[in-house]
Order: structure tokens, then sequence, then C-alpha cells
């Protein structure tokens, strides 16, 4: 078991260089240059251009700009802005908190809706339940999260007025936008969990535990939703992978607070090692998701947990 | 009279499906006194398990209805309980165990867990104290350090110890009937002996009632007070067991009898095959549902269904022609119906093996090579009864070797990552076998005993890791690619799985012509009329190539299965376990056809198999591998006759039927070890009754102790 963390560990850092390299690589190559949008070249002579450019090294050949980035991460220098030139981490922190609470309210709509409705539509099948889990699979997967916001800003902040359509002060902000997010990963999960559910109350072993006289309820919620879980899990993991990413957009959308957005401004601006901070901290969040799914697997299913022992 | 625990009558089962409702159970009746066993006997579709399922109406969660008739268990008349109330029942009053162990259990919670839960549901107790309880139940039904199975998850047992456990489950709520749903069928032959005994163990000190279902006479023939034979959804014949087996009165028992091969029966000789397969839910024909099978069937059973009467002696038969079919058994055989159908066949209706036309024996007959002698040397008159001619070239294996095999191992390595320990799987260690020219060589064995690798390993379908196979004296190597995929063309394989092992969408036609087009230059009108040719000769019809594999019966299949086989003239063929997932009466169908086409083409073949006697029926020589190793050879008669390492001698005790007093003697206890780690010396010596220090410490040699006779023994028998 510990072995089995440890293999996860290192290949979690793996993964977390790799982003972080790629994510280099793809501004070393797009076009356009980030000095440019930091002076304005009409009013500012070439050489004050170039020497900014000396500067902040970006007249260095592509390794070495590389192995000097990877050589401050590891230091715990994230580098300044190029726009405002504050440093990179307190601007990244004072936003994290904001981002991930939008981040964990979605996750816990879509896993709550998305296991809720799956299972009953699952057990009650064809019934009416399963048809509103239908429908909310389908349109949890169809919409795209940028509308089904501002549909939700119509109906609950324009029309009914109960809520309001932007900022991040109070728990009120917090539902329109985690509602908008966490319904796509409902959608899927909806599915996941009612195919798998059907699959596994077909399996021989509910019939033995009929034949055993077991009420009901304890064959679905204790010994089918288990197995059932299973599949779920991964998709859980990767819905909030995707989560993370669509508060770029829904953080615009509603106005929030949040690295999402400080990344959209950042992007537009090519403010490298912003982007660099918050992929790195993005990428850190997702591989620890991934991490805790993989193990969640081991406390679940013990085939998996003994694999490795027998 | 007792009064029955049980009391079926006039059940009616109807399925609901996406094509309609279907009735899978018509007016069934039976009844079972306490502390009586009744057997279920009937083939795939008989409705025996639906039937079993509704006495707790579990019918009820397969989207089945009881349609009609009563089931009266205790004081409780079940078809009209609502569920709740059936509920309280399982597993108190009645309780059930199941044909795949593996599957039964929930895999994600512990054996104990389980066993908990189940008495739980009936009687409100600590926890600490029901624990307790499901120990003295593991205990109870053989399993050893029940302790720490409690604690352990259904993956980590195998497969006979997860049967007893769940016996053990079943037994927590002191039920008054078990009913079995071929508790034995997926397991090997020497635990099933194990399994059958438990059962009858408990039945006798606890009083309760058995209702087991199988499809095996012979396990009917050793458990049963009473035998119910099921045909198509209804009943054919019930009554005291040893007057059903003895002295059956229906043409269906007649013919399931007939086509067993049984140990007394002549080798070689053809089996008595029931034609065609039981119908589907969908088709049943009109009538008595038996009559496009059945010899006897005239006019009347074409119109109307016979009713179930009484025959004397407690004996019931559902047949217009009981009498006759009574007198003269043997004329249940389809040898001598074959222009019985003036009507065009039913889909499921299959001609036949031995009505192969002489025109699809030409192809054959025209082989070139080695065998042209052997092959004239059948006369075309080789489909009626003459003793095969393999046979008598078997017996003398000193004809000259068409395979050969030295040293054969395979060892497989697992884990070895991140530091685990690696351990190897000796699945194959150290085989060495000739097989002679027309031969077909038996190969017995537990599961877990590296017979279907031998195989595998023989067609150089895998590369062994030590030791080496020679075909017509050249060595056979995966090595070479090029001389490799020529000797596919001779080198051919049979499987098990009628249903996986070809494409379903594909066309029949194509599956059968496809080692054509890798081996041969003929066109796409030649394929075709070739094609054609094996379809006749396999016993179906050569204008059913465009049909796809969903259309056929699992024996068709297994036909199309063989035709693709012998399609490219192979010298020698390995059948994996062919006839094992086939129903009984198809079963010898196809032994049939193996056999036939065996003289008719020459062929030699390895044979593997779980049934010993379809091996011991239809094999020149039989080797018995335990542990990788092959531990006894012998001519087949004499194997039976004569085993001499105790290991061959306990899977023939443990064959069902078999006398009580022959097992005493001979069956082992305890399952077969694991392959990562076999035993020291012997390996064979932890279950042997006669092992000594000797066995523990030195490994036996294989030597010969008879004529064409050896073994691997220190003291053999």
């Amino acid at each position: 078991m510990l072995q089995t963390v440890i293999a996860r560990l290192v290949s979690s850092l793996l993964v977390i260089v790799g982003s972080l390299a790629l994510v280099f690589c793809i501004f070393y190559l797009l076009p356009g240059d980030p000095v440019l949008s930091m002076v304005d070249p009409t009013s500012v002579s070439p050489e004050v251009i170039e020497n900014l450019r000396h500067q902040l090294g970006l007249d260095r050949p592509f390794h070495e700009r590389l192995l000097t980035y990877f050589g401050d991460m590891l230091t715990g220098d994230f580098g300044r802005s190029l726009v405002g030139s504050d440093p990179v981490l307190p601007k990244i922190l004072e936003q994290v908190p904001s981002t991930l609470l939008l981040t964990a309210a979605s996750a816990l709509v879509a896993v709550v809706v998305g296991v809720t409705l799956g299972v009953l539509s699952a057990v009650r099948k064809g019934g009416m339940i399963d048809l509103i889990a239908r429908i909310v699979g389908l349109f949890g997967i169809s919409m795209p999260t940028f509308w089904s916001g501002i549909l939700l800003i119509l109906i609950f902040s324009v029309q009914l007025r109960w809520l309001p359509s932007m900022g991040s002060e109070g728990w009120q902000t917090l539902i329109l936008p985690s509602l908008a997010l966490g319904f796509v990963g409902a959608g899927s999960i909806v599915r996941m969990v009612r195919g798998s559910m059907l699959d596994v109350l077909n399996e021989p072993f509910i019939t033995t535990l009929r034949a055993k006289g077991l009420r009901e309820p304890l064959i679905q919620y204790k010994h089918a939703l288990r197995s059932a879980l299973i599949p779920a899990i991964t998709l859980i993991g990767m819905q909030i992978g995707d989560m993370l990413a669509g508060t770029v957009i829904i953080e615009t959308v509603f106005s929030r607070q949040g690295i999402g957005r400080i990344l959209a401004d950042s992007i537009m601006a090519k403010d490298l090692p912003v982007v660099q901070g918050i992929v790195f901290f993005t990428a850190i969040v997702y591989v620890g998701i991934n991490l805790l799914v993989d193990l969640s697997y081991a406390v679940i299913d013990p085939r998996i947990r003994r694999k490795g022992a027998r | 009279m007792v009064k029955p625990l049980l009391e079926v009558k006039d059940l009616t089962i109807d399925v609901h499906t996406s094509r309609g409702t279907l009735t899978a159970v018509s007016q069934i009746s039976f009844d079972i006194v306490p502390g009586e066993t009744v057997c279920l006997v009937g083939e795939s579709g008989s409705g025996k398990t639906i039937a079993s399922k509704a006495i707790m109406r579990l019918t009820d969660y397969e989207n089945g209805t009881i349609a009609g008739g009563s089931i009266r268990l205790g004081e409780e008349w079940i078809q009209s309980l609502p569920q709740s109330a059936v509920r309280s029942l399982r597993g108190r009053k009645v309780a059930m165990i199941f044909q795949e162990p593996m599957a039964a259990f929930d895999p994600v919670f512990t054996i104990g867990s389980q066993i908990v839960e189940t008495i739980a549901a009936h009687r409100r107790e600590r926890k600490s104290r029901l624990w307790a309880e499901g120990v003295e139940l593991l205990r109870r039904v053989g399993i050893p350090e029940p302790e720490l199975r409690m604690k352990q998850y259904p993956g980590e047992l195998s497969g006979g110890m997860l049967q007893r456990a769940m016996i053990a489950m079943a037994l927590s709520g002191e039920p008054e009937l078990l009913i079995a749903d071929e508790p034995t069928t997926a397991l090997d032959v020497t635990i099933q002996a194990q399994i059958l005994e438990l059962l009858n163990e408990l039945k006798g000190s606890l009083g309760m009632s058995i209702l087991l279902i199988t499809h095996d006479l012979g396990v009917a023939a050793e458990m049963a007070d009473r035998i119910v034979v099921l045909y198509a959804g209804r009943i054919a014949e019930q009554g005291p067991a040893s007057e059903v087996l003895n002295n059956p009165r229906h043409p269906y028992t007649i013919g399931l009898l007939n086509s067993v091969a049984k140990l007394g029966s002549q080798r070689g000789e053809r089996l008595r095959a029931i034609e065609g397969s039981p119908p589907g839910l969908a088709e049943m024909p009109d009538g008595c549902r038996f009559h496009p099978r059945c010899a006897w069937a005239t006019e009347r059973c074409r119109d109307s269904a016979p009713p179930l009467s009484d025959q004397g002696g407690g004996r019931f038969a559902a047949c217009w022609h009981a009498d006759q079919a009574a007198a003269d058994p043997a004329a249940a055989s389809a040898l001598s119906g074959a222009a019985r159908h003036p009507q065009a066949p039913r889909s499921f209706h299959q001609p036949e093996s031995s009505d192969i036309p002489a025109a699809a024996l030409l192809g054959a007959a025209a082989r070139a090579e080695a065998s042209a002698g052997f092959a004239s040397a059948v006369p075309a008159a080789a489909s009626a009864d003459t003793p095969s001619a393999s046979a008598a070239l078997g017996e003398q294996p000193a004809s000259r070797p068409l395979l050969e095999a030295e040293g054969l191992t395979k060892h497989y390595s697992l884990g070895g990552r991140l530091g685990r320990a690696k351990r190897t799987l000796r699945a194959v260690d150290g085989v060495s076998l000739s097989i002679a020219e027309g031969e077909t060589f038996g190969l017995v064995g537990e599961s877990g005993s590296g017979k279907s690798t031998l195989g595998r390993l023989l067609l150089q379908l895998e590369a062994q890791t030590s030791g080496s196979v020679h075909f017509r004296g050249e060595e056979l190597t995966l090595r070479d690619k090029e001389s490799w995929r020529q000797s596919r063309r001779d080198l051919q394989i049979i499987h098990q799985d009628p249903y996986g092992t070809v494409d379903p969408r594909w066309k029949v036609g194509d599956i059968i012509a496809e080692p054509l087009r890798v081996h041969t230059q003929l066109n796409s009108v030649e394929r075709r009329t070739r094609v054609g040719e094996l379809l006749e000769q396999v016993g179906l019809q050569a204008a059913w190539q465009n049909r796809y594999p969903h259309e056929f019966s699992g024996g068709q299949r297994q036909r199309i299965g063989i035709a693709r086989a012998i399609a490219v003239n192979p010298r020698f063929i390995l059948a994996d376990e062919a006839v094992s997932a086939l129903d009984v009466s198809v079963q010898a169908q196809i032994v049939n056809l193996l056999q036939d086409l065996q003289q008719k083409l020459g062929l030699t073949s390895v044979f593997i198999a779980h049934g010993l006697q379809v091996v011991r029926h239809i094999s020149d020589r039989i080797g018995v591998m335990y542990l990788g190793k092959l531990v006894e050879v012998a001519p087949s008669e004499e194997l039976f006759r004569r085993p001499s390492h105790p290991y061959t001698r306990a899977l023939l005790a443990s064959i069902p039927g078999t006398s009580a007093a022959v097992r005493e003697s001979a069956v082992i206890r305890g399952e077969i070890p694991s392959p990562t780690n076999p035993p020291m010396g012997c390996r064979f010596h932890t279950r042997c009754p006669l092992a000594t220090e000797q066995c523990r410490s030195v490994e036996p040699a294989f030597v010969e102790i008879g004529s064409g006779h050896s073994a691997a023994c220190h003291y053999p028998l």
C-alpha cells in the first residue's frame, strides 16, 4: 500500500514538471512579445525595450530560460508579474481560497445531485425519477457553462431577484456559479452512476443477497452502490479537474474573484510568470485529486487493495 | 403419508421480454417431503432454474410472473404472498446456493460480514455473537481456519472453499429447504465430490430437504431420492431416482441416458445422441415439445401435448408412447432415425452427423501426404458402427510419432515490480510426451494442473520457457515466423466456448473461409465451394454460409468452429474442452462428429476435458496432469481399469455415481496447491493418502510400469 502511494507521488511530480515545461514551450512558440504589452512602443525608444528584454531575460536562449525557470521554482521564486511587476506567489495565493471554494461547492453539487439521481433512477428504472435523471443528464452534458450561467442570472437575479448576479462577498454569491458549474458534472455523473448501478443490479450476487432475505434498501444502498461507485469515482475525479478549469469561464461570467479570472487576464496580457504560477497550482490540485481517487479505490474495493499482498 | 414440505402445483411462469411475453415453465407439479432430495434435471432452456427461483419468488426481480398454479411451502402459499412476507421466509425457511460461487458473493465485502448480515436479517443479536456463530458455521462445513476466512474477501478463496462458505451462509437461518442450483457445475470433479458429500452429510444431520438443480445425470444419480426431468418448460418424467435412471419411460430421459458416455460403454463406439437441440423459449414446438427430436413421434404427438400420466410405482411420464419407448430404449438412438423428418427442419434442427454425404468425403479422401494410405484404409462405411480405426492404431504407439514434446516447461513470472517479491507460476514443468500419427491423446487434471497451457505449447501458440516440440521430426518454434506460419496449416484448435470464438459480425461462410484465404490460393468461388463442403461435412447445410453466428445454437456453433479447424486439412487438432460448454444431448453429437472426422480425415488430436468419461470414450491414450507435471500416461482402458497413480485413482473415484466404498478408499481431501509454490518432492504428497517421508523429499521419476503405461509415483498401485 505504501509502495503504491510512493509510486503515485513520484509520477505525480513528473506530471507537474511536465505540465510546467509544456506551458513554457507554448508561450515560447506563441507569436507576440510580452514587452510590447508592457510598454507603448510608439513612445519608448528601442533601446529601452531592448533593455527591458535583457532585464527580464527574454533575450537569452530557450534552454537557458527553461533551466533558470525551473531553478527559480525550486527555490520558491515564482518571479514577478510582467504587467504589475508584483510578485506572482502572493498574487495567486490571495485568490486561491475563492476559487477552491467555488470548485468545492460545484463538486458538492455535482456529486450530490449526480449520485443521488443516478442511484434513484437505476433503482426506480422507468419511473418518474428516472425520467428526471435522464433529462438532467442530457442537459448537464449538453449545456455549456457560460450559457447555463447566464440563464441562472436571468432567472434568479434579474427576474426573481433572489440571489446576487456578481461579486464574491458572502455565501449568496456562491450559489449560482456553483450550480452552473456543478450541473455539468452532475450530468455525466448521473449517467455513469445510473449505468453502473443497473449493471451491478444484474450481477448474480444480487440474487444471492435477495435469496438471503435481505431488505431491498440494504441490497441497493449497501451492496450495489458500493460496487457501482468504483467506475463513478474515476469520473468524479476528472470532473473536479474540469470544474477547476471551468472557473476560468464562470468567474468571468459572474465577475467573481479568483485565479480563473487572473488566468484569463494574464493569458491576454502574455504575462508568463503569472500563467505559469497558476498552472503550477492547478496541476498540484489536479494531481492531488487523482491521487485521492486512486486511493479511494483501494478503500472501496478490496480486490485492488490486496492485489500486491497476495 | 408424510405431508410434503413443498408442494408445487400446475406452476406456470411467464417471462416478459422486449419481444413479448414468453412462457418459461408450463404447468409443472412436484413436491418434496421433509428430509428428501429431489433433483430437477434438464438442459438449457428447460426452465429448471426459473422454476426453482419461483419457489422463493425471485422471479419477480427478473421480469417473471407466476401466471398460474400454486406453491405451498410449509403453511405459506408463496404465489399469493406480498414480497415483504416472502422476504422474511428467504434465508430462514428456504435458502439457496448457486452455480458460480465466485459470482454469488459480493466481491467487496468480507465472507464474515456477508454471513453476519444474513443472520442479522432475521434475528436481532449482538454483532460479536453473530460473528462467533459465523465462525462456527464455517467450521461446520469443513473450512480450515474459519476465523481467518471470516476476514477474507471472496477473491481470496478458491471456488471450492467459496461454495462451502456459500453453504454455511445458507445454513445460517436453519432452513427447512435448501435449493442448490447447479452447485458443482463450475467446480473440479474432486471438489464436486467433496461438496456433494457435504450436502448429503448436512441433509442427514440437519434433516433438511434439498431441491437440487442439475444437468448432470451422474450428480442426480448420486444425490436424488426422486428425479424430475424437465424438457422445454414441461415435466417429461418424474419418479423415484432408481426407477427413472434404470427404467426410464420417456423418450427424452432415455435419450439423455443414452447420450452420456458411461464407464461401461464400448470405447470408440458412437454415442447415441439425441438429434437437434433443445428449443428456445420463443420457438416451442406444438404438441409434445419433444416430438421434433423423438424417435417415436407420431401424428398424435405433433397435434396434442401428452398429459403427465401415472406409470405406476410413483412414476409419471408425459408421453403418448411411454410403453413402446420403455420396451425398446435402444431405439431412441438417433442412428436409426435418419429418414424420419419429411417436413422441412426447424431452424434448430441439426442433421445427425452420420448423414455426412459421400461427396463431402471425397475432398478429404483426396488428401495427399502420409495419411493417404490411412485415409483410404478407412472405408466410406466408416459412418457405421465400426470400432474406431484410430483406436486400433493407437494401441500401438509404435507407429511413428507425429508430435513430440521434450521437457516442455512454461513458467510465468508474476509481480516483481517496485521491489515486490518476484514469483514464478510453474504452469507446465518438464513434460515429455509423444503422440503417434492417428492417435487421440486425452489430457485430464483439475483446473490449475496446466493442461490447457500444455495444449497451447504443443501448438506453439505460446513460447515455452524451455524444452522443445517436434512435429514430424522438425522442430516447431515461434522464433522462426515463416515456418511457424506454415505450421499453422497443419495444427489447428477447437475452443471451448462456441459463443466467444466466432466473430459475431462475420458471416459463417467468411469465418470458415478465413483460414483458406490465409493458407491457400483458392479464389473466392472455389472458397465458397469448399466452405459448402465443410459445412456439410460437419452436419450443417452448405446454403447456410450467409448466416450469422447468432442464428445458430451452441451445438451448431461448435460445428462451425470444427469446420473452421478442419478447413485447411490439418494433420493435428487440439480440442480444448470442446464439448464442455454444451448441453448433454448435444455433447454426444459433437463427440460423434469429432470421432467421425478423425477417422475420415486421419487426424491426430489432443482432447482436453474435465469430463473423465468423455475423455475415456474418445481417447486412445490418456495423460493425467497434476500441478504442471504428467503423473500418469496409459491406454484409456488400462488407465480406468488399473490406475497406478493415487491421483488418477482419486480422480476416477470422484466421478459422480461411484460407489461409496470405492470412493472412501481413494477420494482425496483438500484442494490443488498454488502452482506458484508447488510442494517439494512429489507434488501430490500433500493430498496423497499413501505419502511417506520419501514422497515429501524426493520427486518420483516418470517411469514405465507396464506396456505403454507410465507413472510418476514411488509406490505405484
